[in-house]
């Protein structure tokens, strides 16, 4: 039992351990049955044997999908589910499939399709967490898989707006759905958790968690106080330096924003307004000069001055 | 998007205010030469939803019935002004006018049902367009003369093409289009022990009363098991067959609201009991109106004019069939 | 044809030039008279022209006695000279020199025809050499071959989008008149129109035969009926027309195409169920008649029209389909002209097994159709969608006039005639047949005829395609048909 498991993950950020569904998956489950894990951030899918994170590497053997990882892990004896009837166990299959079809779809055109999402927050997070040549590559095929995934499960709608509606509409019943099932417990099956949690936080937290430009499904998420909660308390408890890191990260990200923008608004208050001042005066004062408004009559000035020395000459000359 | 939901609240709404249309239509491809395992089996599932729910229904089997669906899916029904396809909407649908089968299920039940439909939905569809679309064997003989028998000839392989690539390009985003045959089956064999599981024996998936998943399920292993005879579907059968909770399932469904055995063949099932003598005459009734009268309700309609014995025609029209 | 006046070659005016110049002169002078008669060819109902009192006195050109010697024909250079010859044989033929003239502008025409050429100017000229005849004159044709490829780039607004349109062509690909061309158009929509078409003229006897084979694919949507209309197919089209510039036309062509119809949202469920893909496979004949002067704005002549076409040669789509056009044009005065113009059509299904799509229907309305009615606004409706029907008539007579006071005669004013009009027609579904009595089938002519009156002014654009405004006053509606009391219609066919 001495052998250790690399995970090579996508990295985490806003919270998270991971930003990606199933890294999520396999990281939650395994804190949840105990599985000691070396994570490597690694960000590179090209170098995996299906192009795809997570890999789970353990002596020699070499996993890819989220299905044989747990399966591995429940051949070490490491697994969530001890507690739970045969008829739970097969809830669980249920619900796994279920939020494939409805919430994966969703997730996918949130983080790909959805244009301004893409355009201005996946599209750049995914281009400077990937290394250098694979960045150009990535995030384009990434989009046109989803893409690809929106047309064939609607492909009558010609608009994407349609199929936008579709997508969401669907998401948000099932979102519902999983409020009302959870109700006001801790998690889905009782007081511990299980591989059902595992799942359900890993396709909830990226939507929950990521400062999306466009909010609409996340907005729906977030009404959901319950799953809100849910999504919080796994990780407060098994992510806490993550979670704890991040909301320092955040605070200290906004104080220093909102110093900076106390401060660093006029840094040189007093100068500028001085500045602003002297400058006001000059070009008003120029502005008058030029059109006349004001005249400076130097010459008369002599002249009047000019005048009462020669009448007081004059004046003494005739005395 | 709200307005989505806000106006699919609204269509609910103005369906709820208006009465029962009576009967409802449900239209569907053509069952004996025409339709293919997964239509047939949803086919088989709102049917099987609107006897539990004591509806009157007739069906109308239409050549084109796919491509008059408002998503592209069969079956839909026609209930009044509005055209309602596939199961989950049809079964919201008929919710919104009050009959509903799980409205006293709580809302944990409720959302696991919901989760088992929703793995019906895809294990088991994916599986059955999988054998019919992928598995070479069942496409060559039995998928495409089926899907093309309607259309004339350079036509039917034209649509034969385009409905392989888009079956294809959906299962390939859905991460089906790459498993083995024996992999697919080992995902219905997990599916079918799920749903084992959930029915321990009881009558019923949820309480003493059927609900929408029971049509489901009923619908999807009556079409399995009953579909003969090809090596990879006869594999999936065998995987079904094994849970005998199931097949029990299936059969108390069947005899309860379709009172036939099920040891019959499909088409037979339902030339005989669904096409009953008043939705017959009706269909019969309403052929001379709709207009391109195709080859078959052609034949009938002649048939029908020659003898008036409706049972006779059925027969007939069932041994042209198999003959042909 | 009469008489053709012209003038008498002058004697050169210009003495100090040289006698190499003079000839030049004199073929300056053949050609001005040929373009006096060609001009007279042209106008051959008008006015005589009388000679101005200062000319000279006229010679008749009949009285001319000429013989071609020679044809030349400069600027060829992929062109093969077998259809070229087939063109000019008959200039040998000419008899006087009226008869050169006239031949001369025929065969320009003809060669016009082959669509090899961009211009081609015509000279006629003394025969000089040792192997002159007296009377002898030789035909020399100046022509310019088109590039290899041509190509250009439109935009187009109508039918509720704009789109753009990217055409290129191959003249005279083998030099005997073959020509490749290309279309494709790209709708705001996302409507794409695709056409490829080969043309192979067989031009070398009296007959003038013209293939062409085209693929093609179009979409159409079609707001009126709630549908919407992807054709994909190809076309078969052979043209024959005696000595390549007749009246009469026929045209025999086969079309096998596959069309998808897709229903939109909020439709009737008459409509929804005929969506679908079919297959039609159809021979068609048209033959035509058209001894109009003019083609958007005739004054005289008459077109007769008659489309005959029968689906069913494979494909699930079987129909015999007769159509009926015709126009016929008087002009009483030179500012008023009166058009008659009468469609009809009828349709009829050939066997229970075969299907007729809706759109496969006649549909009526529309601004150029039977105005004052919306596109399809006219006949069988079903909640709000036009559904068409399958025997239609409709008759419009025209009161043609210039502009008043003509501004911009002769020139940009000649675009534009005022016209009034009263048209009436009907569209039913009523299921024809022969064998019943005939009152029953004239019923069209007596039930629910619609019939509208209206004014407008009309332009034409290019000389194929015209533009109406127009305000119409109905007369006889049905309650179901949609109305529209202005109307601005552009399209290339009218009624």
């Amino acid at each position: 039992m001495n052998e250790s498991f690399q995970l090579d993950v996508w990295k985490g950020d806003w919270g998270l351990p991971s930003v990606d569904l199933k890294c999520l998956n396999i990281l939650v489950y395994a804190k949840f049955s105990g599985v000691p894990l070396k994570i490597n951030p690694t960000n590179n899918p090209f170098r995996t044997p299906n192009g795809a994170l997570p890999v789970l590497r353990c002596g020699s053997e070499t996993l890819d999908s989220v299905k044989d990882i747990t399966a591995f892990f429940r051949k070490k004896n490491y697994t969530a589910d001890f507690s739970l009837t045969p008829k739970q166990c097969a809830e669980v299959v249920a619900y796994d499939t279920m939020l494939k079809e409805k919430i994966y779809p969703a997730l996918q055109y949130v983080w790909w399709v959805d244009v301004k999402n893409y355009n201005e927050f996946i599209q750049p997070w995914y281009a400077k967490a990937l290394p250098f040549p694979l960045n150009f590559f990535y995030p384009g095929k990434f989009e046109r898989q989803a893409r690809n995934m929106m047309e064939s499960l609607y492909p009558t709608e010609g608009e994407i707006s349609a199929i936008e509606n579709a997508v969401y509409s669907e998401a948000q019943k099932c979102l519902t759905l999983l409020s009302t099932r959870l109700g006001e417990r801790e998690y889905f099956f009782g007081p511990h958790p299980t591989s059902l949690d595992a799942i359900i936080y890993s396709y909830l937290a990226p939507l929950l968690k990521a400062p999306l430009p466009n909010p609409a499904l996340q907005n729906h998420l977030k009404a959901c106080t319950n799953l809100v909660k849910f999504v919080t308390r796994i990780s407060q408890k098994y992510f806490p330096d993550i979670c704890q890191e991040y909301e320092r990260k955040k605070a200290e990200e906004s104080v220093r924003k909102m110093r900076r923008d106390s401060e660093n608004e006029f840094p040189h208050k007093k100068r500028n307004q001085f500045l602003a001042g002297v400058f006001a005066t000059v070009a008003m004062v120029g502005y008058a000069l030029s059109t006349g408004i004001v005249e400076v009559t130097r010459n008369d000035d002599r002249m009047l001055e000019g005048p009462p020395d020669y009448m007081l000459e004059d004046h003494t000359r005739d005395e | 998007m709200p307005d989505v939901l806000l106006s699919d609240t609204i269509a609910m709404e103005l369906g709820a205010q208006e009465p029962w249309p009576q009967p409802i239509k449900l239209y569907q491809p053509y069952e004996v030469e025409q339709i293919l395992l997964p239509d047939n089996a949803n086919c088989l599932a709102v049917q099987a939803y609107l006897k539990m729910c004591g509806l009157e229904f007739q069906i109308e089997p239409r050549s084109n019935a796919e491509y008059m669906s408002p998503s592209g899916r069969v079956p839909f029904i026609q209930c009044g002004a509005f055209l309602v396809s596939e199961f989950d909407p049809i079964v919201s649908f008929i919710s919104s006018k009050g009959s509903s089968l799980s409205g006293e299920l709580g809302a944990t039940d409720k959302a696991d049902m919901r989760a088992y439909i929703s793995l019906v939905n895809n294990v088991l569809v994916n599986a059955e367009q999988y054998v019919c679309w992928v598995d070479q064997a069942t496409l060559i003989s039995v998928t495409k003369p089926r899907h093309g028998s309607v259309y004339p000839w350079p036509l039917n392989h034209l649509l034969n093409w385009q409905k392989q690539n888009q079956i294809t390009k959906k299962l390939n985003v859905l991460g089906w289009y790459n498993k083995s045959l024996d992999e697919v089956f080992g995902e219905v064999k997990n599916c079918c022990t799920a749903l084992a599981e959930r029915l321990e024996g009881k009558t019923y998936f949820f309480g003493d009363e059927p609900t929408e998943l029971d049509a489901l399920v009923y619908g999807h292993i009556h079409a399995l098991t009953t579909t003969p005879f090809l090596p990879s579907v006869c594999g999936m059968s065998a995987t079904i067959g094994r849970f005998q909770q199931l097949i029990e399932h299936c059969r108390l469904v069947n005899t309860l609201y379709f009172k036939k055995e099920s040891d019959i063949s499909v088409g037979q099932v339902y030339l005989h009991d669904t096409m009953s003598q008043d939705s017959f005459c009706n269909s019969t009734g309403s052929l001379e109106s709709l207009f391109p009268l195709t080859e078959d309700s052609f034949a009938m309609l002649k048939a029908n004019e020659k003898n008036d014995s409706l049972e006779e025609t059925c027969h007939l029209d069932l041994k042209e069939f198999v003959i042909g | 044809m009469g008489t053709v006046l012209a003038k008498e070659p002058q004697a050169p005016r210009e003495f100090g030039t040289t006698s190499h110049n003079r000839t030049d002169q004199k073929r300056e002078d053949y050609r001005k008279d040929y373009e006096h008669s060609a001009y007279y060819d042209q106008e051959r109902d008008a006015l005589p022209r009388k000679p101005t009192l200062d000319e000279p006195k006229p010679v008749n050109l009949q009285r001319v006695r000429a013989r071609v010697d020679k044809v030349h024909i400069d600027g060829l250079v992929r062109t093969k000279d077998d259809i070229v010859k087939a063109q000019v044989t008959e200039m040998f033929k000419a008899k006087d020199f009226q008869d050169v003239i006239v031949r001369a502008h025929k065969v320009r025409g003809k060669l016009d025809a082959l669509g090899c050429f961009g211009n081609i100017g015509v000279y006629i000229d003394t025969s000089k050499g040792s192997d002159a005849t007296p009377e002898g004159v030789e035909v020399t044709f100046t022509v310019s071959e088109m590039k290899r490829i041509m190509g250009g780039i439109n935009t187009m607004v109508g039918n509720n989008e704009g789109s753009i349109i990217i055409g290129a062509r191959a003249p005279n690909i083998f030099g005997r008149g073959e020509r490749l061309q290309m279309e494709y158009s790209y709708g705001n929509k996302s409507s794409t129109n695709v056409s490829v078409s080969a043309v192979k003229p067989f031009v070398d006897s009296w007959l003038h035969k013209v293939l062409t084979a085209s693929v093609f694919s179009t979409t159409n949507d079609l707001p009126w009926s709630g549908y919407k209309q992807c054709d994909t197919g190809f076309l078969l089209d052979l043209a024959l027309n005696r000595g390549g510039t007749g009246t009469l036309k026929h045209n025999l062509q086969y079309e096998g195409t596959y069309r998808n119809i897709s229903a939109s949202k909020q439709v009737t469920f008459r409509v929804r169920e005929q969506s679908g893909p079919s297959l039609k496979s159809a021979l068609r004949y048209i033959g035509c008649i058209d001894k109009r002067d003019s083609l958007i704005f005739p004054t005289t002549g008459s077109l007769i029209q008659f489309t005959t076409e029968v689906a069913g040669l494979g494909g699930n789509i079987g129909f015999i389909k007769n159509e009926f056009v015709m126009q016929s044009n008087w002009s009483p005065h030179e500012f008023a002209t009166f058009q008659l113009g009468f469609q009809s059509g009828l349709l009829q299904g050939i066997s229970n097994d075969m299907q007729i799509s809706i759109c496969d229907n006649f549909f009526l309305g529309g601004p150029l159709n039977l105005r004052g009615f919306d596109m399809r606004g006219c006949g069988p409706r079903c909640e709000g969608n036009s559904i068409g029907g399958d025997v239609y008539w409709a008759l419009a007579l025209h009161l043609y006039t210039p502009l008043p006071f003509r501004p911009g005669r002769n020139s940009f004013g000649d675009l534009f005639r005022l016209h009034g009009f009263i048209n009436g027609g009907n569209l039913t579904n009523c299921s024809f047949k022969f064998d019943r009595d005939l009152t029953e089938n004239l019923k069209i002519f007596t039930n629910n005829v619609r019939c509208t009156t209206g004014a407008g002014i009309a332009m034409k654009l290019g000389n194929v395609a015209r533009v109406e405004l127009n305000l119409i006053m109905p007369l006889l509606f049905v309650r179901s048909d949609v109305l529209q009391q202005f109307q601005l219609g552009i399209g290339l066919q009218y009624l």
